[in-house]
């Protein structure tokens, strides 16, 4: 299953899969507003299964707290469509 | 494709598996928690807010899996959900679910008196009494579910 890119926000890659869910509840995403997707058990090449979250406009988020789950997460800031900042925690 | 204020953020189509569709804003991980999803190994995207024609925004939850989900319950959670089954990646069935003749362990009995107030371990029956008002009794005192 593949999400086409968002245009402003960020992407939280390369969680673990089954994981998708708890991130969701630990950065408390239900309180948000805008758009925001959970693909669970997706393929990918690096991982086999992973899951992944698109959060539409909201980038100040505690994204520390899944380092420790999640030891291979990354964390991509998309601004007007570009890739403006990856890193790994 | 779906614009979403401005940007366009698509889903690809799943093969085989169902697509729950117009779930109010904000109920989907309830359904997700529902139909106890987390327990499945397959694929699953949860839409969150994505905007709508018919409801604003509304919320969509998407399967690849061939399981048998309890979809009956969701007529009687969010009575507006379109189900569509996808077969082969092709759309073969369009649906709005029927009531289910039993909820079980979906909602509580409010009377203090019955037994599932008292005793714990007890599932909480509920049975459907009158179809086209889809009201609900409890199988054991017969006190009305509130809506």
């Amino acid at each position: 299953m593949h999400v086409d890119s968002i245009i402003d926000g960020v992407v939280i890659d390369h969680l673990k899969a089954g994981n998708g869910m708890k991130a969701y509840k630990a950065l408390e995403l239900h309180k948000y507003n805008s758009c925001i997707i959970v693909v669970e058990n997706a393929s990918s090449k690096s991982m086999g299964l992973k899951d992944m979250i698109k959060i539409k406009d909201i980038t100040e988020l505690n994204y520390n707290i899944l380092a420790g789950d999640n030891p291979d997460m990354t964390i991509n800031f998309i601004q007007e469509g570009w890739l403006y900042k990856k890193f790994t925690l | 494709m779906m614009n979403v204020g401005g940007s366009f953020m698509h889903v690809d189509s799943i093969i085989d598996g169902v697509v729950i569709d117009h779930l109010k804003a904000g109920n989907a991980m309830k359904v997700y928690q529902l139909l106890s999803l987390d327990d499945l190994d397959c694929p699953i995207a949860i839409m969150k807010n994505v905007p709508s024609r018919q409801l604003g925004v509304k919320d969509m939850i998407k399967v690849n899996s061939k399981t048998d989900l309890n979809l009956g319950i969701l007529a009687y959670t969010n009575p507006d959900v379109t189900i569509n089954r996808i077969q082969k990646g092709e759309l073969c069935d369009k649906f709005k679910p029927e009531l289910p003749e039993t909820l079980t362990n979906i909602i509580k009995c409010d009377n203090p008196r019955c037994i599932t107030s008292i005793e714990f371990d007890i599932p909480h029956i509920f049975k459907l009494t009158n179809k086209e008002n889809g009201v609900y009794c409890c199988k054991y005192c017969d006190t009305k579910a509130k809506h």
